[in-house]
């Protein structure tokens, strides 16, 4: 008798969806645990926006839902669940570009999760109000950057993903990414140069 | 100064200083509701088909109102009229006794020459002839000079002579376009008048 395949949260991403395509709702219900903090931090970095990204990410899940049954082993899950969220992300910032949607980007609204506003000092774990005006700084340097040098920067320096990845996700070549990266990190550098002199963060 | 990998370490460092942003908690039930509304949607009509809903409707518009512009153009006036069948399709030629034709045709739609011939209804004068014209059939093949060479004493032999000649039947419809010819091409008479050179006398 073939019943419905038994799931834990031992098994790996891939077994997950796999069992997910056999008509495991439990496996479905772990993926959205295990990703949707990643993702709407991503997200919210690339478009500058929570309520945006929380859209972004609960469409990515429904994809998923939906379109489980095409995802092949070529690649790993958690680089096919990006590239969906990178390409939807892609399509919201579009929109707003041409004034489709109805929300605007910017950095006030970034961090705005339920309760979670970064340049509040008391939120923060030391409470340094010093610590809250550098966070800020960063974050505004990171919404300037252009958005492809954005998601690259996003991908490897705060989801510590490898090259390789990140060049699966947004679809470029390494020279690209490289290139990106190295430009991001110049002006990054420009912008926060007094925060990169000081001694601070060592 | 600094080397680039401590720079790249520094950078690692501020950046990773960030705070994580995460999911509220009541995500699970927005999903869970989401995908209540995408199945709900779905039973109406699947997914694939969304994005042609509106362009395959305004196709179906389109042909329903030309097929209605078609039946009030060309169906309604008479049982089995249509555009095609009056202009396309010529009526063949009876031999025995003729069935009557229809009184009279819309305006709009010209009958046959044939029909026109026969009814003396030419829409205008001439229109006959041109339509003879027009509808005679073109022989290309080379023909043999109808002109004999010139004979010392005969003089030139012209086609109707040469058939008053001849031992057979003259065609009459042959002398009649010479004369229609002929009466073509002659000058009018107040031109011969104003082309005769007066007499000085």
């Amino acid at each position: 008798m073939i019943g419905r395949p038994t799931v834990t949260d031992a098994m790996t991403d891939e077994e997950l969806v796999s069992a997910f395509t056999r008509g495991s709702k439990e496996a479905y219900t772990i993926l959205v645990g295990k990703y949707k903090d990643p993702l709407v931090n991503f997200a919210c970095r690339i478009l500058g926006d929570y309520d945006g990204a929380l859209d972004v990410v609960q469409d990515t899940f429904v994809r998923l839902h939906e379109k489980a049954h095409t995802y092949r082993h070529v690649a790993k899950f958690s680089t096919w669940i990006y590239t969906i969220a990178s390409n939807l992300a892609r399509t919201e910032l579009r929109r707003r570009k041409w004034g489709l949607s109805g929300r605007k980007s910017g950095s006030a609204s970034t961090t705005q999760g339920p309760g979670r506003d970064v340049s509040d000092p008391d939120e923060l774990p030391d409470g340094r109000a010093g610590r809250a005006i550098a966070a800020g700084k960063i974050e505004k340097a990171l919404n300037d950057l252009p958005d492809s040098f954005r998601e690259a920067v996003v991908l490897f320096y705060i989801e510590d993903m490898r090259y390789e990845d990140i060049c699966r996700i947004l679809g470029i070549r390494m020279g690209t990414l490289k290139s990106r990266l190295s430009r991001a990190r110049a002006m990054l550098e420009e912008a926060l140069r007094p925060l990169m002199e000081s001694d601070e963060i060592d | 100064m600094k080397s680039t990998d401590d720079r790249e370490g520094r950078l690692r460092k501020l950046l990773s200083a960030l705070r994580r942003i995460q999911a509220p908690a009541d995500f699970e039930e927005q999903l869970a509701r989401r995908l209540a509304r995408g199945r709900a949607r779905a039973t109406i009509l699947p997914a694939w088909l969304r994005p042609y809903t509106v362009p395959g409707l305004a196709l179906l518009l389109v042909g329903a109102m030309s097929y209605v512009i078609y039946l009030a153009q060309f169906r309604a006036v008479d049982g089995d009229r249509s555009p095609s069948g009056d202009t396309m399709t010529i009526p063949p030629v009876r031999s025995g006794p003729e069935k009557a034709l229809p009184d009279e045709l819309p305006p709009s739609i010209p009958a046959h020459p044939e029909t026109q011939r026969r009814t003396g209804t030419a829409s205008r004068p001439g229109a006959r002839a041109d339509d003879e014209m027009m509808n005679a059939p073109v022989d290309i093949r080379p023909r043999p000079s109808t002109v004999p060479p010139a004979q010392p004493g005969k003089g030139d032999v012209r086609p109707a002579e040469k058939m008053k000649l001849g031992k057979s039947e003259p065609d009459r419809s042959l002398m009649m376009e010479q004369t229609v010819v002929d009466t073509a091409l002659a000058p009018p008479d107040s031109l011969r008048d104003s082309t005769r050179i007066p007499n000085p006398d």
